[in-house]
């Protein structure tokens, strides 16, 4: 012990490049948008502001744009993370239990996560054109999907499976890492009781996984609510929706990125809303973490 | 109808069933297309109700002769008899085992209660007659009190006993216990051992073992089957197997410290070592290279004994004394176990003489004498 405290200062010295980038760049301001987020008429190029409040959460409040915001974040999170985990399961599950191709398939699987976001966008967007688009074609039909005049229905639909095929990459990876560690002894036991694949499922192989899901279920969850890139991927820059809509779909990421650059606007409702963001998965995470510590097994 | 079917099942239990092994083989190929003779046209017939123990060193075949019974590998040649049944072609699942893993195996996530509970989920029996029977094999393995616990909050000790309760909840034919005392610490080991044989001759269950622990397979079993290299070398009650080894490989195998092996050979009916020392001069067979094999306790110190050997160390190992000693123009010392206050000193010349001796074919190991 005395020895690691006389090297105390080589310590301090190996983390100091580290610490002081993170400082400035996060520390600081996650610090900065707390104190922007409570001053009412914050301008950052007069720097003055009109003191102390929460006059800047209650513009949020008041902006149906906000709520839009909100609604859509949600959907897409209740929605497609329960969707991609159960999926990523299965696949995990299935390509766990194939012998021949596994690791051609885990290639085939884990393709989307190598692929760029933007680029991944442009192929949906291309597959899902009004006209020419791969899905029209193939069922004969000529929806509009992305394009003017789509309806929120259609439009989230192909944000959904988007959000859904390109997270399910890394979440069958940490799937199948985990299944694979799952000691092979406890489904030959199972075996020899005779037990049914549906129940060696239920009652072994999720427990088992449990920590895994837990945590894939909350890096998921903070993902989702965080979601902006694949809004824009496939709409296009700056566009949350089909060019007859421009906000359809946007996001809480979305909106607060807009409050940025709109002209005029403080920066303070921006600082409020990402404020706002936060409390939000705090709160879900806090949940998450007390029901894992009834259900998962580790 | 219902309770008559269960009278029976567990009357079948205690009478135990007989396993027959007959031409069992198991080869495994690698991807290079090696092919590895695990087990080599074994045949055995275990006898019911008995509790057995394969024995053998590290990758002669038990553990995969195990789990072939319990029908987890399929053998490559060869059958598998429970009485007149057939089983060679059935799964695990069919073939009514129980088998208790070297790890154990308990699911970490269920208490013991659900652990031993499990087997019984699958085969529809009623909560209430379900939890009466896992309380039955909790009391029987001495683990009634540990009901609600994790495995986790268990000693080694009594995780094993957990496995074997959940092995013996659905009243299985065969009982199968793969190294069961391996993960457990030398006294533990001694009294888990005895707990085996106990609850076996309770259960009255035809019960197969693996180890490769000489003095756990002798300890308990009704009857051991020494293996080595996949092929079985003697099945007989472990003393008289101990006793009379059929060859080098079975009398080096068993005995504790080791059997001494000097070499010498026949010669005109007469039996000598190589440095000519007559050892016997009236044995009946042809002139050959032999492999004489002397356990420890054969040994007597006598003045008129005819093997001559210089002393090197002696150990004291409480009621005896073990002695390490060389006989000249040998190059391997040998042990011999001696009554403790003799008196005898490194360095000193003493002579042997022995009570009995094996000889050993040098080539094919076989038992001569």
């Amino acid at each position: 012990m005395l020895e690691y405290k006389k090297d105390g200062w080589k310590a301090a010295i190996s983390l100091a490049p580290a610490m002081i980038l993170l400082a400035v760049f996060t520390f600081w301001p996650i610090l900065n948008a707390f104190r922007m987020a409570f001053m009412n008429d914050y301008s950052m190029s007069s720097g003055k502001w009109d003191g102390i409040g929460i006059r800047n959460f209650i513009y949020i409040f008041k902006d149906p744009t906000f709520w839009t915001a909100l609604k859509n974040t949600c959907i897409m999170v209740f929605i497609s993370v329960p969707i991609t985990i159960i999926l990523g399961l299965f696949i995990a599950v299935g390509l766990n239990s194939i012998k021949k191709l596994q690791s051609t398939f885990q290639t085939i699987f884990f393709l989307p996560y190598v692929t760029n976001t933007i680029a991944l966008g442009l192929v949906f967007g291309a597959m899902f054109h009004q006209y020419d688009g791969f899905i029209n074609q193939l069922f004969n039909k000529n929806i509009s999907w992305i394009g003017a005049g789509a309806s929120y229905t259609n439009a989230m639909i192909v944000l959904m499976i988007y959000t859904v095929w390109n997270g399910l990459a890394f979440k069958i990876i940490v799937f199948l890492s985990g299944l694979q560690s799952i000691d092979k002894q406890y489904y030959q036991a199972a075996q020899i009781d005779a037990t049914p694949r549906g129940r060696v499922f239920r009652r072994i192989t999720v427990p088992l996984l449990s920590p895994m899901i837990l945590y894939i279920t909350i890096t998921s969850l903070i993902g989702a609510f965080k979601a902006y890139s694949s809004v824009i991927s496939i709409f296009g820059t700056g566009k949350y929706g089909p060019g007859s809509d421009p906000k359809l779909l946007i996001t809480i990421v979305g909106y607060v990125y807009e409050k940025l650059w709109a002209s005029g606007v403080p920066l303070g409702e921006a600082a409020a809303g990402s404020l706002i963001l936060f409390a939000i998965i705090l709160a879900i995470t806090l949940v998450q973490l007390q029901v894992g510590k009834k259900r998962v097994h580790y | 109808m219902e309770e008559n079917k269960n009278i029976q099942s567990t009357e079948s239990a205690q009478k135990g069933i007989e396993v027959t092994l007959k031409n069992l083989t198991k080869e495994f190929t690698d991807k290079t297309g090696k092919i590895t003779v695990a087990v080599n046209d074994f045949s055995v017939t275990i006898p019911a109700g008995k509790l057995i123990g394969l024995l053998g060193p590290s990758g002669c075949g038990k553990s995969t002769t195990l789990y072939m019974i319990a029908g987890l590998h399929k053998p490559t040649g060869g059958s598998i008899f429970f009485d007149d049944e057939d089983v060679t072609l059935l799964p695990p699942e069919k073939r009514g085992i129980g088998l208790v893993f070297q790890n154990y195996a308990l699911y970490p996530h269920m208490t013991v209660k659900q652990n031993i509970l499990f087997p019984l989920e699958n085969l529809k029996i009623p909560r209430a007659e379900a939890l009466a029977r896992a309380q039955e094999m909790a009391e029987l393995v001495h683990i009634g009190e540990l009901m609600e616990r994790k495995p986790s909050q268990l000693s080694g000790g009594q995780q094993q006993r957990v496995a074997i309760a959940r092995a013996l909840v659905k009243y299985p034919r065969v009982l199968l216990l793969d190294e069961p005392l391996s993960n457990l610490d030398a006294r533990l080991r001694l009294q888990t051992r005895e707990e085996i044989k106990r609850i076996q001759r309770e259960t009255g269950i035809t019960t197969v073992f693996v180890t490769h622990d000489q003095e756990e397979a002798m300890s308990i079993s009704d009857a051991i089957v020494v293996m080595n290299e996949g092929i079985e070398q003697q099945m007989d009650h472990p003393q008289k197997v101990y006793d009379e080894p059929v060859n080098l490989f079975v009398a080096k195998f068993l005995g504790n410290p080791p059997i001494n092996v000097i070499d010498g050979k026949i010669q005109d009916k007469k039996l000598v070592l190589s440095d000519g020392t007559l050892i016997d001069d009236n044995i009946d067979f042809a002139n050959q290279e032999v492999s004489i094999g002397i356990r420890p306790e054969f040994f007597e110190i006598n003045e008129k004994g005819k093997i001559e050997a210089t002393v090197e160390l002696v150990e004291h190992i409480g009621r005896d004394n073990m002695i390490i000693s060389r006989i000249k123009n040998y190059d391997k010392s040998f042990r011999a176990i001696v009554p403790s206050g003799l008196g005898i000193v490194p360095g000193a010349k003493i002579k042997f003489s022995y009570s009995k001796i094996f000889v050993f074919n040098k080539e094919t190991g076989r038992r001569l004498i």
